[in-house]
């Protein structure tokens, strides 16, 4: 079926392919020696640049500190979340998991609309911030869990200093924070004992912690390596003290929800209290839906 | 006309292959790279790029704890021979070098020369290296000698060259050629070989939070991982096993680097967090348009728009760009320490007590042992493990949470940090992956196995009760769970009992 002459010109176009690609199978990679830091004139520019990007330990022109404090209010109505396990469920370990209804902590009103459990921080330290602060509890911070409940369900907390888990429960809860940049942790801790953990670096957004054994179990837990981190109580208000004379921004987040990434503060002179009510839109709990997630799917090949 | 039809058709294929340098393999970046705005994508590929390279142009940055091979050492004399041209000059080395042989690349770490030789593109050769007098002759002449002190190496990178050779013939089917273990065998594997890339390996002697000691690898490929598919390699020789570590070792840096790169980006300048933004921005104008219908006061809500979301990213993704170059090197230094770190003895998990009882040395203190490890195995293990140690606990039939999100897996069971099914292990059946000495079991009790759902168990029991509980498990193959049943008799039969022979009781 192919014409000779095809055929014979089909053959000499292999023949380079045999002679090229058997060289090419057995050539051994070049191997680039590349120095461990840059050259020395390099490396000054970059150290030089690096040095003024880094936040902190700079003196800052403009001295004293302010205070960010306000509420973050409910906008537009919500009806109540019911709870995520009704009194007397029969589920596994339902005899303390169901013996009182399990909340379900994804909106949490106080009285006059405040949200609790919003996180308000900064994601480096202002220049010109203090490492520690004033108001910053000395002890370590307790994280239990009963009723099939991790309390607190939302905690800032520092990164490297420890956390006590405990359990007030007799059934088994295992306690499974995976944060993205630090170790994760994963231990079984059994009513009456004690473990500690700590995050070893600190992260961008507040990391999830779930139990396996009870899986609507949920608590957040934002490890900073500064102070300027807060969370809203009950009635929807915070506080940050120590806040350097200047512009800031912070991130705001609440339940897996990223609702600000840079929401401006400025502090003009010593002394300043910025107060503000921040907006949380009931619309954005919509967010959640029932079924799996859809996918993201990358049309091009990158193998 | 039938000749020019060939001529055109055939021209552009011999065309292409006539290049034929061997296929131009890169490495493969990680699915989440992908996922990235397009120019953070860019940048961490870049950045990769230039501090790994290709398979066929491998870059070996010093900074990196890999040990690439060549001979390090620097000029201690001047020595003029015959012709008087300064080619030959004493040197000395650090450590014993051995195999320096003509024909092996040399380059210039330091001195007036460093560099010179790749701008000119001149392949400096070794022509002769005598040991007793520790002259060393190269294949060019410099005007100036050398001075003393200058450093330089000789074969640089022939252990990771070596290591790739060994790597192409026996591991990349399986393991792929990045080490993402997604080579062509992959697909049919279970378990699947190991992605490298997050820098995590289960058996290992160091804790697990640390990165696999050289000798942990070698220890994986030299026996291998009875019950899975990785085979033993002890008949590679030493020199090849120590390649193929480093190369391994490699590998797991650069896809470790590359991860931390991008959960730099992931959270804000992704593809993710535009869909995000752009979910929350349509449910807020929803709400928002559904009250100025009501009140008609004011303007009507703008209506939000994904590519104006999208390039106020892009922006603010320029600003950190521009920090980028340090955020990277302090990524490196992190991932330089952690694997310096596996190395140190203090990061080998060793236990404080040894282990006393073993079945030969006391039967009776080894009942006891027994007898505890089954408590401690009850009260720790039992959920995953299960009762009879088959693997069949309460947690295999329950759908775990994906990380991250508050869905459940679509499957029942637990799932490893790379995404796959994983199983607690069948206790009975005396296959242990990750080695059967006592040591091995200790070390799987005491730091779990990382990656996987087996938790540390260090804080939780001492050294003895680990024992015990290593003493227990070792027994269970050996063990019966109970009374045979025994054959119902005399059952009725559908077959009339003359038209069946009975051979024998079968067991």
């Amino acid at each position: 079926m192919i014409h000779k002459f095809t055929a014979m010109v089909l053959a000499l176009a292999v023949l380079p392919l045999a002679a090229g690609c058997g060289e090419g199978a057995a050539e051994t990679p070049k191997v680039t020696l590349k120095p461990s830091r840059p050259e020395a004139t390099g490396e000054a520019a970059n150290g030089a640049a690096g040095d003024e990007k880094k936040a902190g330990g700079e003196t800052v022109a403009a001295s004293g500190f302010g205070t960010f404090k306000g509420r973050v209010l409910l906008t537009g109505s919500a009806s109540p979340l019911p709870p995520l396990v009704e009194q007397g469920a029969n589920i596994k370990d339902g005899d303390v998991c169901a013996a009182q209804p399990v909340p379900n902590q994804k909106l949490v009103v106080g009285p006059g609309n405040g949200v609790a459990n919003v996180f308000i921080y900064m994601v480096k330290a202002p220049k010109g911030g203090k490492d520690q602060a004033a108001h910053e509890p000395a002890d370590t911070p307790i994280f239990d869990q009963k009723g099939c409940v991790f309390i607190p369900h939302a905690m800032v907390c520092r990164a490297g200093k420890p956390i006590t888990v405990t359990s007030s429960d007799s059934v088994p809860h295992n306690v499974n924070a995976r944060p993205k940049k630090g170790s994760s942790f994963n231990a079984v801790v059994r009513q009456g004992q004690q473990e500690q953990f700590s995050y070893s670096a600190a992260e961008l957004e507040p990391v999830e912690v779930v139990c396996d054994f009870h899986t609507w179990m949920r608590a957040y837990q934002l490890p900073l390596d500064h102070p300027y981190g807060a969370l809203t109580g009950e009635d929807g208000s915070f506080e940050i003290a120590d806040l350097p004379v200047g512009e800031h921004e912070f991130r705001i987040w609440h339940e897996g929800k990223l609702l600000e990434r840079g929401y401006k503060v400025s502090v003009a002179q010593d002394g300043e209290v910025v107060e503000k009510e921040i907006p949380f839109p009931a619309a954005l709990l919509q967010a959640r839906r029932e079924g799996p997630p859809s996918k993201v799917v990358m049309l091009s090949s990158l193998r | 006309m039938r000749v020019l039809w060939n001529v055109i058709l055939v021209l552009p294929l011999a065309a292409a292959l006539t290049g034929c340098d061997g296929p131009n393999v890169k490495f493969a970046y990680h699915e989440r790279t992908a996922g990235l705005l397009p120019k953070a994508t860019r940048a961490v590929q870049e950045t990769l790029d230039a501090n790994f390279g290709s398979p066929q142009n491998l870059i070996a940055w010093q900074r990196l704890p890999v040990n690439f091979g060549g001979h390090f050492g620097e000029v201690a004399e001047q020595v003029a021979d015959a012709e008087g041209s300064p080619d030959t000059f004493k040197v000395t080395f650090e450590g014993d070098p051995e195999g320096i042989a003509p024909g092996q690349k040399f380059q210039w770490l330091s001195g007036e020369y460093a560099g010179v030789a790749e701008e000119q593109k001149v392949e400096i050769e070794v022509a002769g290296y005598d040991a007793e007098t520790r002259e060393l002759a190269l294949s060019v002449d410099f005007e100036e000698p050398p001075q003393p002190g200058d450093r330089f190496v000789i074969d640089f990178g022939h252990t990771l060259v070596r290591g790739q050779q060994v790597y192409r013939e026996h591991c990349v089917h399986c393991h792929g050629t990045s080490g993402d273990g997604k080579g062509p065998t992959a697909e049919y594997l279970q378990p699947y070989p190991r992605d490298y890339r997050l820098g995590r390996f289960k058996f290992t002697s160091t804790s697990r939070d640390s990165r696999a000691s050289r000798d942990d690898l070698r220890r994986t490929v030299q026996q291998g991982i009875p019950g899975t598919y990785m085979p033993s390699f002890l008949l590679l020789g030493e020199d090849d096993l120590d390649a193929v570590v480093e190369y391994v070792r490699w590998l797991s840096m650069r896809g470790e680097y590359e991860l931390k790169m991008v959960t730099e980006f992931e959270t804000d300048f992704s593809e993710k967090a535009v869909q995000n933004q752009f979910r929350n921005a349509k449910l807020l104008y929803a709400s928002q348009l559904a009250a100025w219908e009501e009140s008609k006061q004011g303007d009507k809500p703008a209506e939000p728009n994904e590519s104006a979301i999208r390039r106020e990213l892009n922006e603010d993704l320029e600003g950190v760009l521009e920090d980028f170059p340090q955020t990277a090197d302090d990524l490196a230094t992190e991932v330089a320490e952690a694997w310096t770190n596996a190395e140190l003895p203090e990061s080998v998990i060793l236990p404080t007590e040894p282990r006393q009882i073993t079945h030969e040395s006391d039967p009776e203190a080894w009942e006891q042992s027994l007898a505890n490890g089954r408590k401690y195995y009850m009260e720790n293990c039992s959920n995953c493990h299960g009762p009879t140690g088959r693997g069949d606990g309460a947690q295999v039939f329950a759908f775990q949470t994906i990380p991250g999100t508050d869905e459940t897996y679509p499957e029942p069971g637990l799932f490893d940090d790379w995404g796959n099914p994983t199983d607690p292990r069948n206790l009975t059946r005396g296959v242990y992956r990750g080695g059967r000495r006592p040591i091995d079991l200790y070390r799987r009790v005491h730091q779990g196995i990382p990656g996987t759902p087996m938790p540390p168990f260090s804080s939780k029991l001492t050294d003895p009760q680990i024992w015990d509980l290593v003493n227990y498990v070792m027994n269970l193959p050996y063990e019966r769970t109970g009374p045979r049943p025994t054959p119902e008799p005399d059952a009725p039969r559908p077959i009339e009992a003359e038209k069946v022979r009975t051979v024998g009781q079968l067991d």
